[in-house]
């Protein structure tokens, strides 16, 4: 039970300033990354016209992802289809790492989410601000009256901790609850079961939320 | 674990890293395998097309020519009718005549031997009844 609030750093010195790194979700992190590369090296190694298997999986993914991003954003789809695509496998992969033994979630550190939600929220603004210029961008926050500013502003940046938490806190949730029912049946029976919602079906979806999040933050930003 | 620190930026390199590495290894191919795939498939789409429509063509001549082979040969069928009709009539009516032509002959020959035999039969006849007479009679008639 202990387990849950140990964190595993590496605490270094650069340019003689401390630096702590979370250990563990780095490592999980480099884990979820390999693993990743790999499935893309097997998927197109061999692109044949009947396709195997990771090759049919790599195909769905890519090709039901581009039609999503195209739908949703139209002709600015194809420049915002590899940052959600990656953005989905990134979390999917890091979601699904809880269900094998002795590896854990790097979306179960706030670091992961935080940092994902906050790339999303920097591409929504960037493209935003490309898409309709410095004046109509900030023009926007002053809508529909001047004082609503700040509101405005908290409004967007709420974005971001309610789509950071909302990942950390569902996968941190739910290993805790495993660890919980494990600690409470003294780990005589493994509660696969809960491993396969949490990790399987929560981990999709909130994987899925991210992403459609992220995409729909881009499409209100770019909006005329 | 709520503990934000530097962790976040190597996770920045991390996902930035992750999206290049995916973006060459995994998108790009895969997207130009599915156009190419596409571009493929619609190439033999439009040359199914392309030849359905000739079969389309092949068949609605055919049907065509069949339908035109149809009516000439009711034409044909009916003209072929129509003559032999003609032909069997002309052959029954030259049959009627000729059988008239005999029987009128044979009628005739009949009268002519039916008179030869009635003068026969008058001169037996007669020459009868004067040997009969002269019997009768005891002397020449």
């Amino acid at each position: 039970m202990e387990d849950i609030t140990r964190i595993s750093q590496w605490v270094v010195t650069v340019a003689g300033r401390s630096v702590t790194l979370n250990a563990t979700t780095l490592l999980m992190s480099w884990v979820v990354m390999a693993g990743l590369v790999g499935f893309a090296v097997a998927a197109t190694r061999w692109p044949r016209a009947v396709p195997g298997p990771v090759q049919a999986a790599g195909e769905l993914l890519v090709e039901g992802f581009r039609d999503l991003v195209n739908d949703t954003l139209g002709k600015l789809g194809p420049r915002y289809f590899s940052f959600i695509l990656s953005l989905f496998v990134f979390i999917l992969v890091s979601n699904w790492l809880g269900m094998i033994p002795f590896l854990e979630e790097p979306t179960k550190d706030l670091n992961t989410t935080l940092i994902l939600g906050i790339v999303g929220f920097v591409v929504a603004h960037v493209s935003a601000v490309r898409a309709k210029g410095w004046k109509a961008y900030l023009a926007q926050y002053f809508q529909p009256v001047f004082i609503m500013f700040p509101l405005n502003v908290i409004g967007e940046l709420a974005k971001v901790v309610s789509i950071s938490f909302r990942l950390y806190g569902n996968i941190m949730g739910g290993s805790i609850i495993i660890l919980v029912v494990s600690d409470l049946v003294r780990q005589l029976v493994l509660p696969p079961v809960l491993q396969a919602f949490f990790g399987f079906f929560i981990g999709t979806v909130q994987a899925f939320v991210f992403a459609m999040l992220t995409l729909t933050y881009i499409s209100v930003a770019v909006q005329e | 674990m709520i503990n934000i620190n530097e962790t976040l930026i190597i996770q920045l390199v991390n996902f930035l890293l992750l999206m290049f590495l995916l973006n060459r290894l995994l998108f790009k191919p895969m997207l130009r395998v599915l156009d190419e795939r596409r571009e493929r498939t619609e190439g033999r789409r439009q040359a199914a097309e392309q030849r359905d429509a000739q079969a389309e063509a092949v068949w609605a001549d055919y049907q065509e020519k069949i339908q035109q082979a149809r009516v000439e040969a009711d034409r044909i069928r009916s003209d072929l009718i129509r003559r032999a009709e003609a032909e069997r009539q002309k052959i029954v009516e030259a049959a009627a005549a000729e059988a008239e032509k005999n029987v009128a002959q044979l009628r005739a020959r009949i009268q002519a031997e039916a008179r030869d035999a009635l003068a026969v039969l008058e001169k037996d006849a007669r020459a009868l009844a004067g040997g009969i007479a002269e019997r009768i009679l005891g002397r020449s008639v």
